[in-house]
């Protein structure tokens, strides 16, 4: 009985000691790897005392503030890898290290769809590709653990493509990702972004579609940007074995302006990320709800081309490769650019418009509803 | 509140028993009381008046009966208005949606549903203020006089939510004096850490393997659906039993002590057996305060068949305000009648093995009607079950297997007597115990915590 009761005494005071230390933590704080400010302080009133809010309030301010959280949440993975799981926090834990979102059931990508055949429509003067990119979970379903839903984004992409409008273009990347998947490492293995090499195949597959001169890999400069990418996927499992990530920056140096509303550049990298959690913001600056890209000398048979990007983050180190082939490009972030594109392709004398999104989160993307 | 929160287990516990056990013996009622009213009205501080009403009801109807003691018509009048003003909590505030969208059905009715949510442990309370004034009624207990020990009774936060459902004779005296020792508080301690790790451990993580089997309950081959089966049997198991299992240990913790919930019910040998070892609690409350007052089986096998067809109804039903809870009530009454009239001298027959894997099966099979409240996706489900229509297996199974395997069989080995047997024969490594228990409780705190993970994939915008 002696031992019990010490027992209790030691985790008693282990309570007492984690509530003190909750109690103490700094009112302002910002969670770095769940990547979201800590909630703030509950507000009191006798509304939020009756309507519930004031407590749920006060258990988030809590609970967020709960030491160690972090390493916690790494050995809540160790605990689950050591119980054979091969999903945590809906992740796959799939071969060569790989960390893959389980994708939802039943997605509906008819919203996106509805809306590019409208822009297109309004827009006939435009010549309009639509590129919806596969993710980790379909390129690399070989990775899965053994059963593990690969969701549809296959049928998916089909889908797509027949209830497309016949004006629109479009460019089906799953082939030549998975060609390029053999050689190179084409997604990050602990964020759901694509890599540059990744993007380079789609591009490549873009320039061969669109008739462009097809790119040589050699003729581009290869540059290992950063080594200790940890990406979202990994936020989500804190795997304790994660490896850390590449990034690579895959470009031909150009003369450029760089518009991106509150500040000018001559790049499309922003190194300052690097040093940050949120390396893949090194592409386009993170966000943006428009950019302007001017190429201060185009090629011959750039000029004049003036193309608009309505895009998820996919597109980031998708676009720096275009600069090849256009005069102008135009980047639009829907969830925030509040004019709608017909607008911008009226003003701007656009005259090609892509459209991309990744499968992953194409059907759920806030910004949708003004694509047009 | 819930028992399964880092608020509850960092905060609340602590703060709450350093005042419980610095008080003086008179102040701790009031304390417990106090406690539990913050417990109950956090997150839902409205309904803390329902509350109230029921435990005001049920004290003055006692106080009365009492008064009118040789007159038994008046007394009568008390009870059934103790019974009248429960139930009718119960119609409004649990069931009403269920009766209004279910009439709206018939054309040209169209009643507005006031859309009232649930209030928490509401089957619970009005079953306890219930069971006490027909407890006077029928004198088995004298009526309390204290009215903070009234209130404390009805309100202890341990079972307030989610049971046992402790009658007032039960706990009568502890109201008024109870004694703490230290033995019990680390003894009930380890009860709740033991609760506490069966819900969050085994019934939250064996939960999402029937998550995930009810998604795709379109396309479950066999093996699946079984698997599922076996996975919600144990995440309910666990889930409650759990629970009866932190109450307890908490009530221990207090000085009280509560009535058993659970005796192992997945090792009954007959579906009677089960609900002699299933929410104890629950099914003598219908024994002593609806199946015997209409008889029992003292009138006839007709008359029994039909009290057992009625207080299988009423089970089902008080289980939840949807149709699928009354036909799981009646799958049971279907069966204990025939345990008790048809099969009876057959069963005494049938060799122990056989019976358990009946018994098993029929559990089972009544934890889907349990479990999927939509009649389309139970057939589905059922089918799935009894037919080949999804194929033998799929990958989901494999998945499954892989993935909640471990979990699964310690699961089964727990719902076995596996622990009090090792107890015996494990005598003296004291320390050895403590340090298992201590990581089970550290473990169970790693996974709350994990639910209040929630990292943002996209980054700040």
């Amino acid at each position: 009985m002696r031992s019990k009761k010490i027992m209790f005494i030691i985790i008693a005071l282990l309570a007492v000691v984690a509530a003190v230390l909750t109690l103490a933590a700094p009112g302002d704080l910002f969670l770095d790897k769940e990547n979201r400010p800590a909630a703030s302080a509950p507000a009191f009133s006798m509304q939020a005392l009756f309507d519930g809010t004031f407590t749920d309030d006060t258990e988030a301010y809590l609970t967020d503030r709960f030491p160690a959280r972090e390493e916690l949440m790494s050995l809540y993975a160790l605990i689950n890898m050591g119980m054979g799981k091969t999903e945590i926090n809906d992740v796959y834990l799939c071969s060569d290290g790989y960390l893959i979102e389980k994708p939802a059931k039943d997605k509906d990508y008819g919203k996106l769809v509805n809306n590019v055949n409208t822009l297109a429509g309004n827009n006939p003067g435009v010549h309009f590709v639509m590129m919806t990119v596969p993710t980790a979970v379909t390129v690399l379903d070989d990775k899965l653990p053994a059963g593990a839903y690969a969701g549809e984004q296959r049928a998916d992409t089909d889908k797509i493509k027949s209830d497309l409008d016949a004006g629109v273009r479009f460019i089906d990347c799953l082939p030549v990702l998975e060609e390029a998947a053999a050689e190179q490492q084409v997604y990050y293995r602990t964020d759901h972004h694509w890599t540059s090499y990744g993007a380079f195949a789609a591009y490549k597959e873009f320039c061969r579609q669109e008739g462009f001169a097809l790119p040589d890999i050699g003729s581009y400069k290869i540059e290992e940007v950063t080594d200790s990418f940890f990406g979202t996927v990994d936020a989500k499992v804190n795997d304790p074995f994660a490896k850390a990530d590449v990034i690579t920056k895959i470009y031909k140096p150009c003369d450029i302006t760089v518009d991106y509303g509150d500040h000018q550049s001559d790049t499309l990298f922003s190194g300052s990320y690097l040093d940050q959690r949120d390396k893949y913001s090194y592409f386009l600056d993170n966000i943006h709800d428009k950019i302007s890209i001017t190429v201060n000398n185009p090629k011959e048979e750039a000029k004049g081309k003036v193309l608009l990007v309505i895009k998820d983050s996919y597109a980031n180190c998708f676009v720096p490769f275009l600069t090849e082939n256009y005069e102008k490009i135009i980047v639009l972030d829907t969830r925030y650019y509040m004019y709608g594109a017909s607008s911008v392709i009226e003003q701007e004398g656009v005259t090609d418009c892509l459209i991309l999104y990744n499968l992953n989160s194409a059907d759920k993307d806030a910004g949708l509803a003004g694509i047009y | 509140m819930v028992f399964s929160s880092i608020i509850f287990l960092i905060f609340f516990l602590p703060a709450f028993f350093i005042l419980y056990y610095a008080v003086p013996a008179k102040a701790k009622n009031a304390i417990l009381l106090l406690a539990s009213l913050i417990f109950y009205a956090w997150g839902e501080p409205k309904y803390i008046i329902l509350l109230v009403i029921s435990s005001v009801v049920d004290y003055i109807n006692g106080r009365m009966m009492e008064k009118f003691d040789g007159k038994d018509k008046i007394r009568k009048i008390f009870l059934v208005i103790s019974v009248v003003i429960n139930l009718s909590l119960l119609a409004v505030f649990k069931y009403s949606g269920l009766f209004i969208e279910t009439l709206n059905r018939i054309p040209s009715f169209n009643i507005p549903d006031p859309g009232l949510p649930l209030p928490i442990g509401i089957s619970f309370f009005t079953f306890q203020t219930m069971s006490y004034s027909i407890d006077v009624y029928r004198r088995e207990v004298k009526a309390e006089h204290n009215f903070l020990n009234y209130m404390t009774y009805v309100s202890m936060f341990p079972q307030l939510i989610a049971g046992p459902i402790v009658r007032y004779k039960d706990v009568g005296k502890e109201l008024s004096s109870r004694k703490i020792t230290f033995e019990n508080v680390t003894s009930g301690f380890i009860r709740f850490g033991m609760g506490l790790f069966k819900k969050v451990l085994i019934a939250n993580g064996i939960g999402q393997l029937w998550d995930c089997c009810l998604e795709s309950v379109s396309s479950l081959s066999f093996a699946t659906a079984w698997l599922g089966a076996a996975a919600f049997s144990f995440k309910i198991y666990f889930d409650f039993s759990g629970y009866s299992d932190m109450a307890i240990g908490l009530g221990k913790m207090m000085g009280f002590d509560y009535p058993e919930n659970f005796n192992y019910p997945y090792t009954a040998d007959s579906v009677t057996d089960f609900w002699r070892r299933w929410h104890i609690t629950l099914s003598s409350w219908f024994k002593s305060y609806v199946y015997i007052p209409l008889g029992g089986s003292r009138k006839g096998d007709l008359r029994t068949v039909f009290n057992l067809a009625v207080v299988w109804a009423l089970t089902g039903f008080w289980h939840g305000a949807s149709w699928n809870y009354l036909l799981w009530g009646a799958f049971f009454a279907v069966i204990l009648i025939l345990e008790k009239f048809v099969f009876a001298k057959l069963l005494s027959k049938t060799p122990s093995a056989l019976k358990h894997i009946i018994t098993l099966f029929l559990i089972l099979v009544s934890w889907v009607i349990f479990a999927v409240e939509d009649f389309s996706s139970m057939g589905l489900y059922l089918k799935s079950m009894f037919s080949f229509s999804g194929g033998i297996t799929d990958p989901l199974f494999i998945y499954s297997l892989r993935n909640y395997g471990l979990i699964l069989a310690v699961a089964a080995v727990l719902s076995m007597p596996v622990y009090p047997l090792l107890r015996k024969k494990i005598r003296g490594l004291e320390w050895a115990k403590c340090i298992v228990f201590a990581l089970l409780f550290i473990i169970s705190v790693v996974y709350l915590v994990k639910n209040t993970y929630n990292p943002f994939l996209y980054f700040r915008f």
